[in-house]
């Protein structure tokens, strides 16, 4: 029967949790080695600019949410398709009449 | 991949530990090392957080760089044996950056979550709420275990494969689930910690019976 510690592992190696022990770091670099490659962080050019601005204590949030599960089955109800310009348009033109 | 020996890395590690003495020196050396983990790093953390990155802006990038300072700053920390030869360091500190960007985005979020509420606000006109899924590649490549285990995942709500990597992710043997883990995951999701641990339970025993179904090995009779 499979185990909690081999499912951890195949979660690591496939990328869902963090690759922590050489083994799953082999099977990690594996599948995504190609992509690594491609990847260019931030300060590759500068990398001394880390250690000017120091450890960054906090992050900033893009956008909130309350309920994703329920955005999700309003998006499901939609027939999976996103909200259109046009909806968007009403949308606020209702909400900020409700405003007024 | 991998260019440096464990020779290079150990003097890597030691011009950290100089930075006071000769600053100029563990400058050039942090440069070598960046070049050398920042890719991999960006990967880890990119793959294991996308739900959490669609939400904060430049989170890889504040948790890789929050990572090479926590070593730059403790480098000894790291632990090189004698019997380890280039390719073993190489993949120990793949590992042990890894940890360390687990712990640190463990500490972004929770301060977040205590700074402020997980509430919708649509303030810019243009915007709409419309979270990616996580994606599952189908990839190939992949060995006969981990196929199996894509399949099942795919079989999960997106909720529900959410709150299950977020509870294995603060897995530890023999510890409980950390309360302020469950109290984001609670709030986040709208639900009880009665629910996740339900679901968390649900999702365990498909996989396993996932396992049983589409593999050879069969539990042990007693």
């Amino acid at each position: 029967m499979i185990q909690i510690n081999n499912i951890l592992k195949l979660l690591e190696s496939l990328g869902y949790l963090f690759p922590t022990n050489p083994e799953t770091v082999t099977e990690f670099e594996k599948r995504y080695g190609k992509e690594i490659e491609e990847i260019k962080p931030k300060h590759w050019d500068n990398p001394l600019e880390i250690l000017k601005k120091g450890k960054i204590e906090h992050i900033r949030i893009i956008s909130k949410i309350k309920n994703p599960s329920y955005e999700g089955l309003a998006q499901a109800a939609r027939n999976g398709t996103a909200i259109s310009d046009e909806m968007k348009r009403k949308m606020l033109e209702d909400r900020n009449n409700a405003k007024d | 991949m991998n260019t440096l020996k464990k020779a290079e890395l150990e003097e890597i590690l030691l011009k950290f530990s100089y930075k006071e003495e000769n600053e100029l020196e563990a400058h050039k050396a942090f440069t070598i090392f960046y070049h050398e983990y920042s890719k991999y790093l960006s990967k880890v953390v990119f793959e294991a957080k996308r739900a959490a990155i669609y939400f904060y802006e430049d989170l890889v990038d504040i948790v890789v760089n929050n990572s090479f300072l926590i070593i730059y700053n403790s480098p000894l920390d790291f632990n090189i044996e004698d019997q380890d030869c280039d390719l073993d360091v190489d993949k120990k500190m793949k590992g042990y950056l890894a940890v360390i960007a687990k712990n640190e985005l463990k500490g972004l979020l929770n301060k977040k979550y205590c700074l402020q509420e997980h509430d919708l606000t649509i303030d810019d006109k243009d915007f709409s709420f419309d979270p990616p899924e996580i994606e599952i590649n189908r990839a190939h490549n992949l060995s006969y275990n981990q196929r199996i285990l894509q399949e099942v995942l795919l079989t999960f709500s997106e909720r529900d494969r959410l709150i299950l990597l977020s509870v294995y992710d603060c897995h530890e043997v023999g510890k409980k689930r950390p309360k302020d883990i469950m109290a984001w995951l609670t709030k986040v999701h709208n639900t009880t910690d009665m629910n996740i641990r339900k679901i968390k339970s649900r999702c365990d025993k498909k996989i396993k019976e996932y396992f049983e179904r589409n593999t050879t090995l069969k539990p042990l009779k007693r």
